[in-house]
């Protein structure tokens, strides 16, 4: 066997990198036309980018505590606010950063909001920097996102869950029992470099897009606790960027573990985010310049959705909800 | 870090190969050595020392061993005949001695790290039932990355050493770099230093040739690994944990298939491992040659995990057929027995060893000891057995030369080597008994659907993915058709027009990126032989 040249090396090569952009090409345009193809991770890119250009002010990110607790319709029907859940189950820091680029290719947000819950994420370092080759292969190169729907096209299976702008409606009751968990402390709960350096990446991304960014700490007795508090509040005041813990604030959200927790005190449920979303509404009409665009015929969708969106909440909720296992898989990551 | 990351495939192999060619041939290996240890220190962190311990009592032992060679080589010559015997065999107790040092040190760090709980949890049970009061406490142990292959590799360097097949290596890091070679270091193969060592020191230059093999037979490895072996986790999977709910068709489909997932797993792995290693110009050995074309269960282990098998071979086998009490009960055997029995007793119960190894190697539960057992007692029967089947076959008037009875004989392995499986894959010894049963209980579908049915809903499987499967089959089984007639298929492929071979291998990479089973809902699979 004799090398076969640089010429021809080079060209091989050049041709396998044209059939992976061209894979690329391919996979992106099947997720935009065939969304219902895709597994639920996945979905969130494909839909967002769908999004009409610019139509969305508050993009709501994080882990499965993001999506959880913020639902953009009733942030719409409420407020007139365009918002976007654009977490993912069991999302880490490098995650929510290409998801968030992913996001203002085609969106110019004013607000992103980043649950907190992502930040304490530690699988350790080689699973950070695998997963974020993965992220940055997807993100440049397609066809290493949506590889997978092969086999939904093959198999005729659907991953497919309906989602109201990233927000799933789940309506299952498992209530929390503990008591309090805001139990105060000075100490605060360390976070990995690796999550510090994309934290401040995420900062600089969004001051680029001219969005501003805030914190907050949805409700969550399993996952949040005064040492998480604190840490959110001193990355609050190094680098300016406000944080808001919806877990001091329980009482004033009227939150009712017995009726609000998805699976014991991991994840709201509907009416838990509607809560929390009812409360945001009016902190972030009080606290931000967002413009409420009821009524603008630009964003008829939105009413249009709203509609399918109520109609699908009555359905669920006439539905005996505590049969089905509401929870994805991806989620007991979370 | 798993062989089947893009983490391994891209930034770290390609890092590694990149310092490692830039680096004067001669400093090439301390490259190797680098990217060794972080990829332990990754896997592994502090555990790595115990790796370095292992290093130090081979290396230790070995130059004491070379040591007492030296001197008595050194006064062999002024010594009268009658007395050169008696110091040699002083020479040889003393590095005996130094061998079984260092293989209890070693394989004690072996059976305390993987066996001390299945121990500790058998021993109370017994005093339990023995009304004994006393308990040995359980401790949650963590396994260092590669223990049971490098530990292996370990007693084979310093047994070796003393049987004057290698030499003794002075350089610490040198033999370090054996052990922790990160190609080899999650599954092997169980490698020697006669082989590896001396691949591990030979300068080696850059060869086009052996590079693009190297990464051709990576690519191959990731389509067994990746496409074909961890598409049938899920089906597997669901049949073994939930046994109970499945009989007949599903149970021999969920044997037939986990057969065919863990040798693509284990030659994906070690096809990855040894295209790795080829990328440097290292060569390993081969640790498969067609397993599924032996005509004989013996034939099969010659074939499959070859190195674990020739490891056993060389440094359990031997060693019991040679001791004093086997000589004994061979010389026994002799006197009472015909000549087939006379050498075919002694050597089965010395095969009871090599067996029990062969179980327990594998892991800390019963399912495994047994799983040793059971090829013990059909090779202890087909050995035994033989000449009544000689008979039987003479009366029946069989022409053993036919290609039927070859086919027959394979046919029988591959039932034999099936049912193995299902006992090593089983949930645990009373799980591969029931599974055994069910296989006879006719499949009522009842409120799983057909087949097919049933298949999508619990597995997301199809009529297209079972195709998929067939096709997977059928070029795993011509792959291995062409290597038993003696065709090297990269030699082949590269042969071949330029068009035809571009396409081939593009096509090759384009699957793996398209079809593998890597990012959203899979999570990279771990190799299966990475947790023995």
């Amino acid at each position: 066997m004799k090398p076969e040249g640089k010429r021809r090396y080079f060209l091989f090569f050049l041709i396998l990198a044209a059939g992976i952009v061209l894979l690329s090409a391919g996979a992106e345009l099947l997720a935009r036309t065939n969304p219902e193809r895709l597994r639920t991770r996945n979905l969130n890119y494909s839909l967002l980018k769908k999004e009409k250009e610019n139509s969305i002010d508050v993009l709501v990110a994080g882990d499965s505590e993001s999506y959880s607790s913020v639902s953009p319709m009733d942030l719409w029907e409420k407020f007139g606010i365009t918002a976007y859940d654009i977490g993912q189950s069991g999302q880490q820091i490098q995650g929510t950063y290409y998801m968030l680029k992913t996001a203002f290719q085609t969106q110019s947000p004013k607000l992103v909001l980043l649950e907190g819950n992502t930040i304490f994420r530690n699988p350790g370092e080689l699973k950070y920097f695998e997963n974020l080759l993965l992220e940055e292969l997807g993100y440049y190169v397609p066809v290493f996102r949506y590889h997978n729907m092969w086999e939904t096209f093959v198999t005729g299976e659907r991953d497919w869950r309906v989602t109201y702008k990233g927000f799933k409606i789940r309506t299952k009751i498992d209530p929390y029992m503990d008591g309090d968990y805001m139990v105060e402390t000075e100490k605060s709960k360390d976070i990995s470099p690796f999550v510090e350096k994309y934290l401040k990446k995420i900062i600089r991304l969004c001051e680029a897009h001219g969005a501003e960014l805030m914190l907050y700490s949805a409700p969550s007795p399993k996952n949040h606790t005064f040492k998480r508090h604190n840490k959110l509040m001193e990355i609050s005041e190094e680098t300016g960027i406000p944080y808001l813990d919806l877990n001091m604030r329980i009482d004033e959200l009227k939150i009712l573990w017995d009726e609000d927790s998805l699976d014991g005190g991991d994840h709201l449920n509907l009416s838990g985010a509607v809560k929390v979303t009812d409360w945001l509404g009016d902190y972030l009409t009080d606290q931000y310049d967002l413009p409420d665009h009821r009524g603008d015929d630009q964003y008829a969708d939105w009413d249009a959705l709203l509609v399918e969106y109520r109609k699908a909440v009555e359905e669920e909720t006439a539905e005996d909800a505590s049969d089905e296992d509401e929870t994805d898989e991806a989620d007991l990551e979370a | 870090m798993p062989y089947n990351t893009w983490f391994y495939l891209l930034p770290f192999l390609g890092t590694s190969l990149l310092i490692y060619y830039l680096m004067p041939p001669r400093h090439r290996w301390t490259v190797l050595l680098c990217a060794s240890i972080l990829f332990y220190l990754i896997a592994s962190g502090k555990l790595i020392l115990v790796l370095a311990f292992t290093t130090l009592v081979i290396w230790g032992g070995a130059l004491r061993i070379e040591a007492h060679r030296k001197t008595y080589l050194e006064i062999k010559d002024t010594l009268p005949k009658n007395e050169r015997k008696e110091h040699k065999a002083r020479m040889e107790r003393q590095n005996g001695r130094v061998v079984f040092a260092a293989c209890v040190i070693i394989l004690g760090i072996l059976f305390f790290t993987k066996y001390y709980n299945f121990v500790g949890s058998n021993l109370n049970l017994l005093m339990e039932s023995l009304h004994i009061g006393a308990r040995i406490p359980a401790l949650r142990l963590v396994m260092p990355l590669g223990i049971s292959f490098y530990t292996l590799s370990a007693v084979s360097y310093v047994t070796d050493v003393s049987r004057e097949r290698c030499p003794a290596e002075r350089n610490f890091f040198r033999l370090f770099l054996f052990l922790i070679f990160f190609p080899v270091i999650t599954e092997g193969p169980i490698s020697r230093y006669q082989q590896l060592g001396t691949e591990l020191k030979t300068e080696h230059r850059f060869n086009y040739q052996e590079f693009c093999f190297g990464a051709q037979l990576i690519v191959w490895g990731l389509i067994q690994k990746v496409i074909f072996a961890d598409w049938l986790n899920r089906y597997v999977r669901e049949v073994f944990k939930y046994y109970k709910n499945y009989s007949g068709i599903i149970v021999i489909l969920g044997m037939l298939i986990y057969t065919f997932q863990i040798y693509m797993d284990f030659d994906g792995c070690v096809n990855i491992a040894r295209g790795s290693a080829q990328m440097f110009g290292i060569r390993l050995t081969e640790n498969f040659r067609q397993p599924f074309f032996s005509t004989s269960a013996a034939e099969f282990w010659r074939r499959w995990h070859i190195s674990l098998g020739a490891w056993l071979k060389d440094y359990v086998f031997y060693p019991i057929s040679l001791s004093r009490f086997f000589q004994k009960l061979s010389k026994a055997c002799r006197k009472h027995m015909n000549r087939y029995y006379a050498s075919a007793v002694p050597t089965s119960a010395a095969l009871l060893g090599v067996w029990l190894g062969n179980g327990i190697w594998h892991g800390a539960e019963w399912k495994y000891i047994f799983y040793g057992i059971y090829y013990y007692i059909i090779l202890f029967a087909s050995r035994m057995l033989e000449p009544v089947f000689d008979k039987i076959c003479a009366k029946l008037k069989i022409d053993r030369k036919r290609k039927a009875w070859h086919h027959f004989q394979v046919a029988r392995t591959f039932v034999i080597v099936n049912i193995g499986m299902l006992i090593f894959r089983a949930e645990n010894l009373g799980a591969a008994g029931y599974m055994l049963k069910s296989m006879f209980v006719p499949w009522d579908a009842g409120e799983y659907g057909s087949l097919l049915r049933w298949s999508k809903i619990e597995c997301n499987y199809a009529a297209a993915v079972w195709a998929g499967m067939v096709v997977a089959v059928i070029l795993v089984f011509f792959v291995g058709l062409a290597h038993e007639k003696g065709i090297r298929i990269r030699e082949s492929i590269a042969a071949m027009p330029v068009c035809l071979r571009w396409a081939i291998y593009m096509g090759a990479v384009l699957a793996v990126v398209i079809f593998g089973a890597y990012g959203p809902g899979f999570g990279e699979i771990d190799f299966i032989y990475a947790g023995f």
